[in-house]
């Protein structure tokens, strides 16, 4: 990952730090959209991401000046966001189990109901039910393969992140992907018909339930 | 040759284009022999462009103003917690304060006067005291604004980072 030393964003972090107010609306300007997404992928709530995404760059802006340089801003960023974002998911979670599993933010929506065929047009469908197939996974698979596939961090970029070894990492990601390949099935039926130009390796697999592992 | 569990990290890391190449020789070769990771492979690599095309939302209107807002509260609270002002805006009250008390306490009458060297000794911290407790720095002398912040800010055993009991 890349050190202090390649950080696009080390002059504004130092002005930052500095206590230039300009420089943090920059940062928040650059990382916004990108927290925001981070926030509806793993809440799947539009009001609740924009509540944490504020939050995120508040305990950014508390904590800036302590912030050492030893990983890039963006690291640095993606961290003080999935925490807070952890932590309210851990308080739904934890609402849920005293209210009973209807509030719970965690349970698992049968697949058809998470992404039925006729739902699958245009972008904020698309976007719906990846979300929606996001939040049938545990947590933990959850965030793991989000930060991977969705925002394009490196795996030893979130084993850092998240204080676990990067073999669990892989292995978080491996299976948040072998669950979700039934759940996003329609997504894929229609992405795979609406573009046959695409290259599909594996399209002779498309609608082939996903089964246990033989080995 | 691998094991099935181990080709798992390396088929995740081929769907994804992070395996390095001694990696994709070694899984070429348990690929080509291993028809139950076959399919494996092929739908890491079938979920991996579904999520990388998922479509960004863009940030809500007027969020950069609701933001803006609550960092203009983050500093006008970091004025409020420089308590250094305060106990000097509040000193001549306190300083009536203990003349009152020590008035009704030891029955004084005018003809005694208050030491007040004294009474400010009472109030002093040692200066050769090196290791304060995060209360303390709230009557040091030389405390700067931005450690009285972060010592409130901190004060949480955890790290002030994670969620720090901070629930809104
Ligand atoms: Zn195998």
């Amino acid at each position: 990952m890349a050190d202090a030393g390649t950080d696009v964003d080390r002059e504004l972090v130092e002005a930052a730090a500095g206590g230039s107010r300009e420089a943090f609306d920059e940062l928040v300007r650059r990382y916004q959209r990108r927290i925001f997404n981070l926030a509806r992928s793993l809440t799947s709530n539009d009001g609740d991401a924009e509540d944490l995404t504020q939050e995120a760059f508040v305990r950014a802006y508390r904590a800036i000046k302590k912030f050492r340089g030893d990983s890039t801003f963006k690291t640095w960023m993606y961290s003080v966001a999935t925490n807070v974002i952890r932590a309210h998911m851990a308080r739904q979670k934890r609402r849920g189990a005293f209210w009973g599993a209807s509030l719970d933010a965690d349970a698992p929506e049968a697949p058809e109901r998470a992404v039925s065929r006729e739902d699958v047009e245009g972008d904020v469908v698309r976007r719906d039910a990846i979300d929606k197939a996001l939040a049938a996974l545990p947590e933990e698979l959850r965030v793991a393969v989000t930060l991977r596939d969705i925002h394009g961090l490196g795996y030893r970029e979130i084993a850092e992140l998240l204080d676990i070894p990067i073999g669990t990492v892989e292995s978080r990601i491996f299976r948040a992907r072998h669950r979700l390949r039934p759940l996003l099935e329609p997504l894929m039926t229609r992405t795979t018909s609406s573009s046959p130009g695409a290259s599909q390796s594996g399209g002779q697999s498309s609608g082939r339930p996903v089964e246990a592992k033989a080995c | 040759m691998l094991t099935c569990k181990e080709a798992e990290a390396l088929i995740a890391r081929r769907a994804d284009g992070a395996l390095e190449t001694d990696d994709g020789v070694a899984l070429a070769r348990h690929l080509r022999e291993c028809n139950a990771c076959r399919p494996l492979a092929e739908d890491q690599a079938i979920v991996v462009r579904a999520l990388t095309a998922r479509p960004e939302a863009n940030v809500p209107l007027g969020f950069a103003g609701r933001l803006s807002d609550r960092l203009d509260a983050e500093v006008s609270w970091a004025d409020m917690l420089n308590w250094r002002t305060w106990t000097v805006r509040l000193a001549p009250v306190a300083a009536a304060l203990i003349i009152a008390a020590a008035a009704t306490a030891e029955r004084v009458t005018a003809a005694d006067p208050i030491d007040l060297a004294q009474v400010a000794e009472t109030w002093a911290i040692d200066p050769e005291l090196t290791e304060l407790p995060t209360t303390a720095l709230f009557w040091q002398a030389e405390v700067s604004a931005d450690s009285m912040l972060e010592a409130v800010l901190t004060a949480d055993p955890d790290d002030p980072l994670l969620e720090a009991g901070y629930d809104q």
